[in-house]
């Protein structure tokens, strides 16, 4: 089927619009979990894992089901602000949401006693200098108030 | 946790705004060219079974058979078959602010060929609930040829006429 | 008669507390109280679902390939799963989906799940804003040049529903305020219901108008909720339950793109079209007399009044006088909503499975204090959405 010729020469007309419902507009709720997670980090500068006890794994962060068994978690476990890095990439294109203008380093962090990794923003280093296996340290927000933001970034120890 | 923790709960706030640009496609932006160009209402009939679209659109709704370049020229004059007043701030999608305040909307039915016509949803330029009642006759007022900008818009609202 | 390759029947239900906001889970823990329940209903282990169907509406809700996230706490690790999109019908095209999936052999026992977490708790957010952008995101499944710019969301449907019922048929306004009251007075007996009001009809009849003629009682709130259900094979429902709710029939109809269209004359389409081709591929003549219980979905109670009709339950211009003097009430000749409606409970998302949920809880004689007083061997469940989406499902408890 093709359009009718005197359609293929009509200007086409176009509507811009925002999107309906504005990310801003939205407060996503953490719930209790969560709330206790990014309360300790505000309030105590402290990480905190849930433990499955049936599959013996600590999830960083903390969640309700554990992925494997279906058990409802409910043991905290303080995990250090140490770590590994299991793996990091570096970003150099700007675009919406980044922490910082590009370049920046992001890596997922297995930090000691946990056995999940946490994605977090690499700083005060060289990118020439990172390297898989690296051990980080958490360095806290000044002013914290209940969010990832909380730790300001990992940098190399 | 502490009191303080056990009574809060937190919620994340983190906004990505996307905005998005439609376009009409052939057949409505050619109805929509005639509404700026022209000031007139261009529908489209299918040759087939004869129903009436409102917009113009490639394929009949009913019978699926192509519609072609079978135009049919619509309205300006309409009946109100339909109508409603809002009450509540509503926010425009167009700009994503709060409308201050809405005339009443109606169904009107654009007068059409062999007495076919086709719904259109519009504003009421009446905005006195007592005045307005089913089978009103009303017309299109278009906006200033320099204002309009092919968009739905570019017809104000519909005038009570009489007949 | 048995319609499908192979018989499939619900084993287990599960629904979440609903409340204005419920900040006290994030959004796939909501989901997981629903499941959590709906495990235990059925006395299953995670491990003994198969396949996942997810219902959710991720432009309402900020959260882009929600499955995602919802994996974990949905028993879907690893597993294989389809997530479903047809706006507030999408609780019942989920559990459409399962049905096809087990009939079909592609496995024998499924899941389905629908959460609703909107807006969510901030500093005190202006109500009428709130319920603007409600609205206005809802107004995003309308055609963005056509349509976009003059509706204010699904309210307005309803709005010039209800106006064209008001002119055509000479109802009262006590009469739908009535449907109301029904509707408060049921949610009372729904443990998992969100509006537990005592309201009268004067209470329906003060409220304020939202859109002209259409008032704020007479329109559902918006809730956060979840719900669960698990569909299964004859073979393995045999074995999991002594009370399986068989799937006799399910059935949906769309509609047009542009709302316009859909007012020509005042008549949607898809839910009598859908509700005839249940009645019709089942062999119902009478659907007042052979159904015994109608979970409808209600956003508003002028949709359940104006259904009947278009649903072929009663004639035009009647529904209104059979609710005036009381037969759907929970204990009358044709109970409607017995739960409450999705006008005491609206969730979106889940709103139609739990539709599906309370008709299987009817069948089974589970519905506790708003279990109808008669013996329920069929019960029909229906969703809508605001893309004009309807969806039936027939239960019944003889084997088809």
């Amino acid at each position: 089927m093709f359009y009718p010729k005197e359609l293929e020469e009509v200007e086409p007309i176009w509507e811009e619009q925002p999107a309906a419902v504005s990310g801003s507009d939205i407060a996503y709720d953490v719930g209790r979990i969560g709330t206790k997670f990014f309360a300790e980090l505000r309030d105590n500068k402290k990480i905190l894992g849930i433990r499955c006890p049936v599959c013996n794994l600590v999830y960083v962060p903390p969640r309700l089901s554990c992925k494997n068994c279906f058990t409802e978690l409910k043991e905290w476990v303080e995990v250090g602000d140490i770590g590994t890095l299991l793996t990091y990439t570096v970003v150099y294109v700007p675009g919406e949401n980044q922490p910082f203008g590009p370049p920046y380093a992001i890596g997922l962090i297995q930090l000691d006693g946990a056995d999940t990794g946490l994605m977090h923003v690499i700083g005060e280093t060289d990118f020439e200098k990172l390297s898989v296996g690296m051990r980080l340290g958490a360095v806290f927000s000044e002013e914290r108030d209940g969010s990832i933001r909380d730790i300001k970034y990992f940098k190399p120890l | 946790m502490t009191e303080k923790q056990q009574a809060e709960v937190l919620p994340i706030i983190a906004g990505v705004d996307f905005r998005f640009k439609y376009p009409a496609g052939a057949y409505m932006s050619k109805c929509l060219h005639e509404m700026k160009e022209n000031a007139r209402f261009l529908g489209i009939q299918c040759p087939k079974c004869k129903a009436i679209w409102w917009p113009p659109q490639v394929v009949c709704s009913y019978c699926h058979s192509e519609t072609g370049t079978n135009w049919v020229e619509l309205g300006p004059r309409g009946t109100v078959i339909n109508w409603v007043v809002v009450h509540i701030p509503a926010i425009d999608p167009r700009t994503g602010e709060v409308k201050a305040t809405q005339p009443p909307a109606a169904t009107i039915r654009l007068d059409g060929p062999e007495g076919r016509g086709a719904n259109w949803l519009h504003f009421l330029e009446e905005t006195d609930l007592d005045k307005i009642k089913k089978g009103m006759r009303v017309e299109a007022v278009f906006k200033p040829k320099e204002e309009r900008e092919g968009q739905a818009s570019d017809v104000m609202f519909f005038r009570t006429v009489e007949e | 008669m048995a319609r499908f390759g192979r018989r499939v029947a619900v084993v287990g239900v599960g629904l979440s507390h609903c409340d204005r906001s419920r900040s006290d889970v994030n959004k796939v823990e909501l989901a997981n109280e629903s499941i959590r329940r709906c495990l235990d209903d059925a006395q299953l282990s995670m491990s003994d679902i198969e396949e996942v169907m997810v219902a959710e509406i991720d432009s309402l809700f900020g959260v882009g390939q929600s499955q995602m996230w919802y994996t974990d706490d949905i028993a879907c690790y690893l597993k294989p799963g389809v997530k479903v999109e047809t706006g507030g019908s999408v609780g019942g095209s989920a559990c459409h989906s399962a049905v096809h999936h087990v009939a079909a052999g592609a496995c024998d026992v499924a899941l389905v799940t629908a959460t609703s977490k909107g807006g969510g708790t901030r500093e005190p957010i202006e109500r009428f804003v709130a319920g603007a952008r409600a609205q206005a995101a809802m107004t995003a499944g309308m055609h963005p040049i056509w349509d976009r710019w003059v509706f204010v969301g699904p309210l307005m449907l309803f709005a010039f529903m209800a106006n064209d019922y008001l002119m055509r048929s000479g109802c009262t306004r006590e009469a739908i305020a009535k449907c109301r009251v029904k509707a408060a007075k049921n949610a009372m007996k729904n443990p998992y219901g969100h509006l537990k009001r005592d309201i009268t009809v004067e209470d329906v009849l003060n409220s304020p108008f939202i859109i002209w003629p259409l008032r704020l009682l007479e329109f559902c709130p918006i809730s956060q909720g979840s719900a669960a259900m698990i569909f299964a094979s004859e073979e393995k429902a045999k074995k999991i339950t002594n009370k399986p709710v068989w799937v006799e029939d399910i059935v949906s109809a769309h509609s047009k793109q542009y709302w316009t269209d859909a007012m020509v004359p005042i008549d949607w389409g898809s839910q009598e079209a859908g509700a005839v081709a249940l009645w019709k591929r089942n062999g119902i003549t009478n659907p007042w007399k052979e159904i015994d219980v109608f979970e409808m979905y209600d956003p508003s109670s002028w949709a359940e009044v104006i259904w009947m009709e278009w649903m072929h339950l009663c004639g035009k211009g009647e529904a209104w006088k059979l609710v005036d003097r009381g037969a759907t009430e929970i204990d009358g000749e044709f109970p409607i909503n017995p739960s409450g409606g999705v006008v005491s409970t609206n969730p979106g998302v889940p709103s139609t499975t739990m539709r599906y949920v309370e008709a299987a809880l009817q069948v089974r004689g589970d519905a506790g204090e708003h279990q109808v007083p008669r013996e329920v061997k069929r019960a029909v469940g229906h969703g809508f959405g605001g893309t004009n989406w309807n969806t039936f499902i027939l239960l019944s408890k003889d084997m088809p």
